[in-house]
This record gives C-alpha cells, sequence and structure tokens, in this order.
C-alpha cells in the first residue's frame, strides 16, 4: 500500500473509519484517499453507506473509530475548504427564500460574513454562481416556484459560491430533468478543471462511467477506489 | 371618540395596551422559526407544562406558610415549568427518536396531566387557593401591572437584539440546519436561546391570554404572515406587525366593552387576521393558475 505517499498529496484522506448508529455498523474500518483535481462517484447499493461517508466527513454522524483528515487537518480546522450538500430531502422546499438568497449562503460562508446586511461582493459572487448553472434569470424567484432540477441548481450554485478545494455532494442529480442535469454536470466539471476534489454520491453507474474520473464503490468493509471507466457496465456484469 | 380618549387617558388601560402589543410583536417574530421549520406545537407543550409549575408553586408556598398565590412565587413556578415542558420535548425527541410532533404530545400530555392532579391537591389543601390559579389558566389581561410591561418591553427588545444581530443564522438554520452546522454556525446555540425566548413568552403571554391560547400568539402570526410574502425577514416583520395590530385591537375592544376578555378578543382578532390573509393567498393562487 502506498498509503503513505497517498495521504501527502491527498485531499481528501479516511483511515480506518467506523460510524455506527441505531445500533448498526454502517462503515467498518474503512480507508480511501481522493487526490486533487478529480470528479468522484461515489456509488454501490441502497444503505451500503454512501451518504454516512460523507456525512462522517463533515461531522454529522459521530465517528467511532478512525479518522477523516481534510488537506492533511481535522475537519473543524478547514471547514471553509469544503463544501457539502445535503440530500434534497431534508430541505422543506415551501421555505420563504428566493434563489439568490440560497446562493448567497454559500459567499457568507466563504467571507465568515454572518452579520448585518449582504454586501455587494456576496451578491456579485452568489449572482456568478447562479449564472454558472444557467439560473441568473431566475436568481428572484423563490424556490418553491423552482422545478426539482432547478432547486438542485441553485443548491449547487451554493457551493460554488463557497468556492471550495473539497465538494462532497449527496445525490445532486437526484430527480433533475435532463437540461438540468447537463447543467450540473458542467459546473461539476469546471470545478475539477479549477484543480477541486468533487464527491458525488450518484446512482447512474453510465454517466460516472461516462463522465467521471474515479468511483469509490462503498462496499459493507471496504471502499474499493479506481478509475471510472472501469466500472462494470450494467448489461455484462455477472 | 370619547372611548378613545377614555382608553388613552386611564393610565391602567395604557399599561395593559402597550404590555399587550409588545407582547404579540415579540411573540410573532419568535414564533416564525418555529412555524417554519413545523415545530409550531412547541408553544403549546411548553404553555400547557406551566400549568404543574403554578400549582407545584402554590403548593410550596403554602406549605412554607405563604399565601399560595404570590406573583413572583406563581411566575417563578410557572417558569420552571414551561422549561421543564421545553426540555421533556427535547429529551424525548432524542432519546425515544420520536417526530417532532409526538414528543409534544407526549411532553403535554404528561406534564398537562401532572398538573391537574396538582392542582386537585392544591384545592383540598384550600378550596380557595384555585381561583387566584384560574386566572392563568384562561389568561387576565387586567391584572397586568407596571412590572408586566417593563417585562414585555425587555422580551421586545431582546427579540428585536437578536435578530439584528443574527438574522442571517437564523435564517440558516431555520432553512438549512445541516448546511449551517457544517459552514461552522452556532446553530445549537440558536436553539437554545429560541427555546429560553419561547419560554420567556408563554410565561409573560401566560398572564395575559392564559396558557391555553397563549400557543395563538407565536403561531398565528407567521401562519398569517407567510401568505404575504416569499422572504423570510418578511414573514418576521409582517407578523410583528400582525401580533402587535391584533393585540392592540383585543385590548381596544375589551377597554371599550369592559366584559369582553381582552385574551380571547387578541386570539379572535389573530383568527381574523389569518382567515382574510389565507383568503387573500387563495384568491392570488387562483388568479395565477388562470393567468
Amino acid at each position: 500500500m502506498n498509503a503513505n505517499a497517498g495521504s501527502d498529496a491527498a485531499v481528501l484522506s479516511v483511515r480506518g473509519l467506523t460510524v455506527a448508529y441505531d445500533g448498526r455498523t454502517v462503515l467498518r474500518g474503512v480507508d480511501v484517499d481522493l487526490p486533487a483535481r478529480a470528479l468522484v462517484g461515489i456509488v454501490g447499493p441502497n444503505g451500503a453507506g454512501k451518504s454516512t461517508l460523507l456525512q462522517a466527513c463533515v461531522g454529522l454522524v459521530p465517528v467511532a473509530a478512525g479518522s477523516v483528515r481534510v488537506l492533511g487537518a481535522p475537519f473543524a480546522h478547514v471547514r471553509a475548504a469544503v463544501a457539502y450538500l445535503p440530500q434534497r430531502e431534508r430541505i422543506d422546499w415551501d421555505f420563504p427564500i428566493r434563489a439568490i438568497d440560497v446562493a448567497a449562503m454559500g459567499a457568507c460562508a466563504r467571507h465568515r460574513r454572518w452579520f448585518g446586511w449582504s454586501g455587494r461582493t456576496v451578491r456579485e459572487e452568489a449572482r456568478a454562481a447562479l449564472a454558472a448553472v444557467g439560473m441568473a434569470d431566475l436568481a428572484d424567484r423563490p424556490i418553491g416556484q423552482l422545478s426539482g432540477g432547478q432547486q438542485q441548481r441553485v443548491f449547487v450554485a451554493r457551493a460554488l459560491a463557497q468556492r471550495a478545494r473539497l465538494f462532497l455532494m449527496d445525490e445532486p442529480f437526484a430527480s433533475v430533468d435532463a437540461a438540468s442535469g447537463r447543467a450540473i454536470l458542467d459546473a461539476l466539471k469546471a470545478l475539477r478543471d479549477g484543480g477541486a476534489t468533487v464527491a458525488v454520491v450518484h446512482h447512474d453507474l453510465p454517466m460516472v462511467r461516462d463522465h467521471f474520473d474515479l468511483a469509490v464503490r462503498v462496499g459493507e468493509d471496504a471502499l474499493r477506489i479506481g478509475p471510472a471507466r472501469d466500472l462494470p457496465a450494467p448489461a455484462s456484469a455477472p | 371618540m370619547n372611548a378613545d380618549a377614555s382608553i388613552l387617558s386611564d393610565a391602567h388601560a395604557r399599561t395593559v395596551l402597550a404590555t399587550m402589543v409588545l407582547l404579540g410583536a415579540a411573540a410573532g417574530a419568535i414564533g416564525t422559526p418555529l412555524v417554519l421549520r413545523r415545530h409550531a406545537l412547541l408553544g403549546d407543550a411548553v404553555g400547557h407544562a406551566t400549568l404543574p409549575g403554578l400549582a407545584g408553586a402554590s403548593i410550596a408556598s403554602i406549605a412554607l406558610g405563604g399565601s399560595g398565590r404570590e406573583p413572583a412565587v406563581l411566575l417563578g413556578g410557572a417558569a420552571l415549568g414551561a422549561a421543564a415542558g421545553a426540555a421533556a420535548v427535547w429529551l424525548v425527541r432524542r432519546w425515544a427518536r420520536t417526530s417532532a410532533d409526538a414528543a409534544t404530545a407526549v411532553s403535554l400530555g404528561t406534564l398537562f396531566g401532572l398538573g391537574v392532579v396538582l392542582l386537585s391537591a392544591l384545592q383540598q389543601l384550600d378550596a380557595g387557593h384555585r381561583a387566584g390559579l384560574d386566572a392563568y389558566l384562561l389568561g387576565s389581561a387586567a391584572g397586568l401591572v407596571r412590572t408586566d410591561l417593563w417585562i414585555a418591553v425587555a422580551i421586545a427588545v431582546a427579540t428585536a437584539v437578536t435578530f439584528a444581530v443574527l438574522a442571517r443564522d437564523i435564517r440558516a438554520a431555520t432553512f438549512d440546519p445541516t448546511f449551517a452546522q457544517v459552514a461552522g454556525r452556532p446553530v445549537r446555540l440558536i436553539g437554545g436561546a429560541w427555546a429560553l425566548l419561547t419560554v420567556v413568552t408563554v410565561v409573560a403571554g401566560m398572564q395575559a391570554v392564559g396558557l391555553v391560547m397563549v400557543l395563538a400568539l407565536l403561531v398565528i402570526p407567521p401562519a398569517a404572515a407567510r401568505c404575504w410574502t416569499d422572504r423570510f425577514m418578511g414573514v418576521v416583520a409582517i407578523a410583528s406587525a400582525i401580533g402587535a395590530g391584533a393585540s392592540a385591537a383585543g385590548a381596544a375592544a375589551s377597554a371599550l366593552a369592559p366584559r369582553l376578555p381582552t385574551g380571547a378578543m387578541v386570539v379572535l382578532a389573530l383568527g381574523a387576521a389569518f382567515a382574510v390573509s389565507a383568503v387573500r393567498a387563495a384568491l392570488r393562487r387562483s388568479i395565477g393558475a388562470h393567468a
């Protein structure tokens, strides 16, 4: 194992990670390293622990054993370097908030600006992030009046506005239309080309194989990372 | 005209009016994150939990040789009960992993039941003492005094300052607590501050509108305000205005016709404001659907 060589360069380094809750062990002593400048698909069957892996990386679920390091440091020390996108089921889409306000949350997180009214910089960065996913025209719409795909684009825009080094996204392609899916994929590729590490929980294996760089297959006791093009094609899988 | 002049010339009526308006405005703002977070009934659990606090404090006072109806003792007991109610909802959610509404029902039912038992024990201790507590069940705005006005001022100022300083954090923690937590924002602190503001507002509002109806002060204004705007701080501001307006209308109505109970008039005014808001929202939706 080239663990030492890998962990120096790794943007995300997971070692011996064990996560258990509700009396069930979801991940058992798993390791993985994600390099810089990579678009990574997190794939695996339902309940395998894909979401749990991301949640453990950002401190949303307690870690029973092992460690997670981002850029060589514990997550709590490098929060600004990480953007996390929760699953859409966790959001109340009737909430009184506009697309631009959601994107501005990402810019505020980056600038650590939490008090007072949003400045011009925050608004301009939020508009730029919305434009990057083709949502500039709908910036002033309440999120409840957007389609599912447009809502996901707004949340991707919020992550873009954080300008992080590591992006952890839990199913950003869930229930999106074709146009939104293309817009989100293009935005994620642009992040990768800018040097970021983008880890995405995704169910669409053909899309991961054709468009992503790496795939992490989440199993019971191990995370297997490899080139995305080596994923088995669904038709030819044994 | 004459009647208006008499409301404003009577010092006690002015105190009642000002106290009600300040509490109504503060409660509308405090209730907004609760309603948007679908945790509206927290106020109900807290409100009903004041009963065992009131009855327990009265019994303790009598046992220690007091009258059993000192306002400071009763308010202290109510505040303890309210805090226990908020804590019970939190603990039931955490330990039993139930949903917010079930945890609220468990806490509300159990603590109110305890309150009824303590109340009957209090009656056996001395039948006359229950009368002092009835005012808290249904409210007695006429009993508001200058101290209550200062408490209402303090609650309104604390609420305004909290929103002025933390508006963005409150919105983020209400809309997407996961994002706020990952970004390192004090989501738990805000949750704790909200439980505290809710408890204090319920205890203060309970004297005016009663512990059964105090929930209306927290929940109706934001529910009505949501019909008028798609902005978070817009809901906060309009809810505050509706709370203040309905409180003023209720207090004025019962000053003009003293036999009308103030608290119930305030709640009716809130219900009317909600009806107007909901009809307007429904009309706008149907027009939008046809356009």
